[in-house]
């Protein structure tokens, strides 16, 4: 079994590899905002490149200088890439290598660009990678509470000779290093990125969508089915529970009689889970291959993307979801709405709360 | 058939100052219910028969009672114990000292629909069942925010029924979210079923998952990461319930949303013989099998033998070390399962053993 290096606090005693140095970040979403407010609170000089748009205008609200993209990264000596993956072709090829400083750093949040030389970057600049694991909105609160975030980070190219010193200096200063930063490369991100979304996502759902078919068959109101198996909120628990305590000792937080009825059970699947690994290893390969991102550029494939998504959305468990969450009078909700950011006063309250409901986390075990 | 669904204005706690409420037990469920009702401005008094748990209902200034005095004591009783010590309990403590037209409320079907105890005629049962665990009922009742509910009525004589159970469901918390009703039987074989074809059959996929890509030369650590230690299977969750399962999907880039249901095609050749697994899994809880199976004396020896090859198998190894090296302090020690050999000898268990072993351990 392969070894992974993590990095933490402790390795990296000081920052000062960046003191004169600007960072630009590239965008000023969820993720961009986090980490540029994260590094800001390190003491570092730190710019906001973005079109002009309502990002921007908060860029500006938070105190940050704000500039076009060209303008930002002729400023710039680190410059942090949080455009979503498929405008950043586009914006590299425009506003960001024709400005591009030698001896600069590059920081990608995602691999796939990189990995399948959609962007190759110049030789004499530095390229990294810090991914963070944990939602826009979570790499500023666990850096605000102290609890820190997983990240994936590396060097893809070593233009200066520093790159590694500037990525755990970075990586410290988005608050990556508490809980640890894992050791990866631009590919090997990508390749478990995309397989986790292809080979463990769809394998699960296509054992998830019958049993509610089967107990809406049985008579039981499709509303009762929804808040059993979604809306109550009991799978993530499921998965906070594994996260929390494994899968192997999870298991143990139910009762005795749930234990047997699941472990019992689950063996009469033995065949099932070895034809999803024989169907996963192809997946994987393909992905390895660069064939996904092949197939993926092509321009039929976003056409069946859309087809596929329109069919979903609008047939089974599409419609039916739709139905019931009207009938539950649940609030249609603007998927685009901005989540207010929590105030440090939320914050505080939520980690009293926390203390609060230890004591139900002593005792799972029945 | 229409189905029923309650909202909050259905709900009226003044109802509840006319009535005494106690509640038998304190495990997780219990103690949130308890202190929510007490924050809700509701006197509740405890029993337990569990040394540990008394303490515990101390601790949060309760003074606990024996179960007899307590149902002496009270009018509504909340019934919060494991199902499998429902009928012990039943018989030695709450019998005896039964009450004429006592109303109980239980959070699961499972004690009326497979017998474990037949309630009088003159008492009223209540089901309330919130299906999250004991902390998040009361997280959720601290940030003044609520859980859907399953609720259920089975013997309701005096016609009080309706009304107690919605202002119960409100003193806990619940209804500010629809609670649906549903019958007994409906809410365990639903219960029963859901637990044993959806959270750990996706365990195992995580397993095999973790397995294939470790064999490929990945890290460990980071493919856990991935897959399940950032928390983001709770994120998407909790953005499923907020905008929908199919809405939800907007939140992954275009290359994530095709990625995933272009694949999902992949993997169809599968549903029709997972199709039959999960019908005999419901079928054997509806007839009982499944009840009747659990209580052989067998089914504990192959509950330990099951446990004892998961503890021991290669993921277990793994899983261990990852969360090692990533720094996860533990948050339980939990007990470790012995293999019961005597056990397995004395009843000829031998066959399945081997089958459980390969399965379990061979992973």
């Amino acid at each position: 079994m392969r070894d992974v290096k993590i990095y933490r606090e402790s390795d990296v005693p000081d920052m000062s590899i960046l003191d004169g140095k600007i960072v630009a970040f590239i965008g000023y979403g969820n993720q961009g905002r986090s980490q540029a407010l994260n590094l800001r609170d390190h003491g570092v000089n730190v710019i906001v490149g973005n079109i002009s748009d309502s990002y921007r205008e908060r860029a500006n609200l938070d105190g940050f200088e704000t500039f076009d993209i060209p303008e930002a990264i002729k400023r710039a000596d680190v410059i942090f890439l949080l455009i979503p993956d498929e405008i950043q072709c586009d914006v590299y090829k425009t506003s960001i290598f024709p400005f591009l400083k030698s001896g600069s750093a590059l920081v990608f949040a995602h691999g796939y660009n990189i990995a399948f030389n959609f962007i190759i970057p110049p030789k004499d600049i530095d390229l990294l990678i810090i991914a963070p694991r944990m939602i826009g909105i979570g790499v500023r609160e666990c850096y605000l509470n102290g609890e820190g975030y997983f990240s994936f980070i590396g060097v893809g190219q070593n233009g200066t000779g520093k790159a590694q010193e500037i990525l755990l200096a970075l990586t410290k200063g988005v608050g990556g290093l508490t809980k640890g930063a894992l050791e990866t490369n631009f590919k090997e991100e990508t390749v478990l990125d995309l397989f986790t979304e292809q080979g463990f996502g769809p394998a699960s759902s296509s054992m998830l969508m019958k049993p509610m078919d089967i107990l809406l068959e049985f008579g039981i109101p499709a509303e009762a089915i929804l808040i059993e198996m979604i809306l109550s909120g009991k799978m993530k628990y499921t998965f906070n529970g594994i996260r929390d305590f494994g899968v192997i000792n999870g298991i143990k937080t139910m009762e005795d009689r749930s234990q047997y009825g699941i472990l019992s059970r689950t063996i009469r699947y033995d065949k099932i889970f070895r034809e999803i690994s024989e169907i996963q290893k192809p997946i994987l390969q393909y992905i390895e291959d660069g064939g996904f991102a092949e197939e993926w550029e092509k321009k039929l494939t976003k056409l069946k993307f859309k087809v596929i998504k329109f069919f979903a959305s609008r047939v089974g468990f599409g419609r039916l979801e739709t139905k019931v969450r009207k009938s539950l009078q649940m609030p249609e909700v603007d998927l685009w709405a901005e989540t207010p950011y929590p105030t440090e006063e939320e914050i505080i309250r939520k980690q009293e709360i926390k203390q609060k409901l230890e004591d139900f986390q002593k005792y799972p075990e029945f | 058939m229409t189905v029923k669904i309650y909202f909050e204005k259905d709900g009226n706690l003044d109802i509840l100052k006319s009535y005494n409420i106690g509640i038998i037990g304190y495990g997780n469920v219990a103690k949130a219910y308890a202190l929510n009702f007490r924050d809700s401005g509701i006197e509740v008094k405890i029993a337990t028969h569990h040394e540990e748990y008394k303490k515990r209902a101390e601790r949060d200034e309760f003074t606990p009672l024996s179960i007899p005095e307590l149902i002496i004591e009270s009018d509504i009783i909340f019934f919060l114990v494991a199902d499998d010590d429902i009928a012990g309990i039943y018989e030695e403590f709450i019998q005896p000292n039964l009450k004429k037209s006592m109303i109980f409320v239980f959070s699961s079907g499972y004690p009326v629909i497979y017998e474990e105890i037949h309630l009088p005629s003159d008492c009223t049962a209540i089901l309330i069942t919130t299906r999250i665990p004991g902390a998040a009922i009361r997280e959720k009742y601290l940030n003044y925010d609520s859980f859907f509910s399953l609720v259920g009525i089975h013997q309701d004589p005096t016609r009080v029924a309706e009304d107690l159970m919605l202002a119960l469901t409100l003193a806990i918390g619940g209804l500010k979210l629809p609670a649906v009703k549903i019958s007994f039987a409906q809410q365990i074989t639903m219960q029963l079923f859901a637990e044993q074809t959806f959270s750990y059959v996706m365990a195992q996929i995580l397993i095999r998952s973790v397995e294939n890509l470790v064999e490929n030369g990945y890290p460990a650590e980071s493919i856990m990461v991935e897959q399940v230690l950032s928390g983001e299977g709770g994120f998407t969750m909790d953005k499923a319930i907020e905008v929908g399962m199919m809405k939800q999907m907007n939140f992954h880039s275009h290359t994530s949303q095709y990625g995933q249901m272009s694949r999902g095609i992949k993997f169809r050749s599968l549903s029709k013989d997972v199709e039959k697994i999960q019908r005999r899994i419901l079928q054997e809880i509806v007839d009982g099998e499944f009840i009747a199976e659990w209580k052989e004396e067998k089914s504990k020896v192959l509950l330990q033998t099951m446990k004892f090859y998961f503890e021991h198998s290669k993921f277990a190894e793994i899983e261990q070390k990852v969360r090692q090296n990533l720094g996860f302090r533990k948050l339980q020690t939990f007990t470790p399962a012995t293999l019961p050999e005597e056990s397995i000898k004395d009843l000829y268990l031998e066959d399945e053993v081997v089958k459980i072993k390969e399965f379990y351990g061979g992973i």
